[in-house]
């Protein structure tokens, strides 16, 4: 594993038990808060920011496994690299800060981070994608 | 041609449509018209179980590429995995567009045939790893 996928991995990991508080919020929320409990819209969300950050951050670890494999020029891994993990953090963050006031009806502005994250997300897997592709054919050239 | 290189290319590029399906549903949450409650958690039991488990079959050919097996039974166990994924999933999807609450349909049916087949899957990357 190159030094940089290796960094990135350590932080990954210590982000991870931000997850885990966010689940106990949550679940805490879902027994104890009967306003949450009747809010079905911060509900959902709050399910799909969890959900996403847990996800996304492993999904990030496991990307970061090819992408030293992957034929791309140094700058290119480094996007692979900090794109799908800015997804892990910006999708998780427009869903929860979108409903955060108790009493949201409908989600605010931020909810647009989502869709940034998502577009982050979409252009992380589609460059490791080609840059696996591209590796196959220099190893079949190879052989 | 290496099943452990080409098969992850196709999980990657299917992430992204399950991306275009988790837009769908938020538009559908945030009120961009209403799928109504059975839809949407069906739709919802297929976009998650989708994502998590092509995050699965990433970590499967990291592990399937350290097993003894040759190419042949790499590529038989892995596409066992990917057409169990889209089944398992791709019956969520199905059963919402075809059946009825509280009622089993095609979709369901394929649900399960579908989690047969990543768990054949598994036996055999868990045996070829003893």
């Amino acid at each position: 594993m190159s030094p940089q996928s290796r960094r990135m991995a350590g932080l990954l990991l210590i982000l991870l038990p931000a997850v885990i508080y966010g689940g106990v919020s949550i679940l805490t929320m879902l027994i104890g808060d009967p306003s949450y409990a009747q809010n079905d819209l911060r509900q959902d969300l709050w399910r799909a920011g969890h959900a996403h950050a847990g996800v996304l951050l492993v999904l990030s670890l496991v990307t970061l496994r090819y992408v030293d494999e992957a034929t791309l020029s140094e700058g290119m891994k480094r996007v692979v690299r900090h794109s799908i993990p800015a997804a892990a953090i910006l999708l998780p963050a427009g869903f929860f800060l979108s409903v955060a006031s108790p009493d949201a009806t409908k989600p605010n502005a931020f909810i647009y981070l989502a869709y940034v994250g998502a577009v982050s997300l979409v252009v992380g897997l589609l460059v490791l994608g080609v840059g696996l592709i591209r590796g196959r054919r220099r190893a079949s050239e190879a052989a | 041609m290496e099943p452990t290189t080409v098969l992850p290319i196709i999980s990657l590029l299917s992430l992204v449509s399950v991306e275009y399906g988790g837009w769908a549903l938020l538009g559908f949450l945030t009120g961009r018209g209403q799928l109504g409650e059975f839809r949407e958690q069906f739709f919802r039991a297929g976009h998650a179980h989708a994502g998590v488990l092509l995050v699965l079959s990433l970590v499967y050919f990291l592990y399937l590429d350290r097993t003894g097996y040759s190419n042949g039974i790499q590529w038989l166990a892995g596409l066992l995995l990917l057409a169990g994924i889209i089944a398992q999933s791709g019956g969520f999807f199905l059963h919402l567009a075809r059946g009825q609450k509280d009622r089993s349909s095609i979709g369901t049916v394929l649900t399960r045939v579908g989690a047969l087949l990543i768990a054949v899957a598994l036996i055999i990357l868990a045996v070829g790893l003893l």
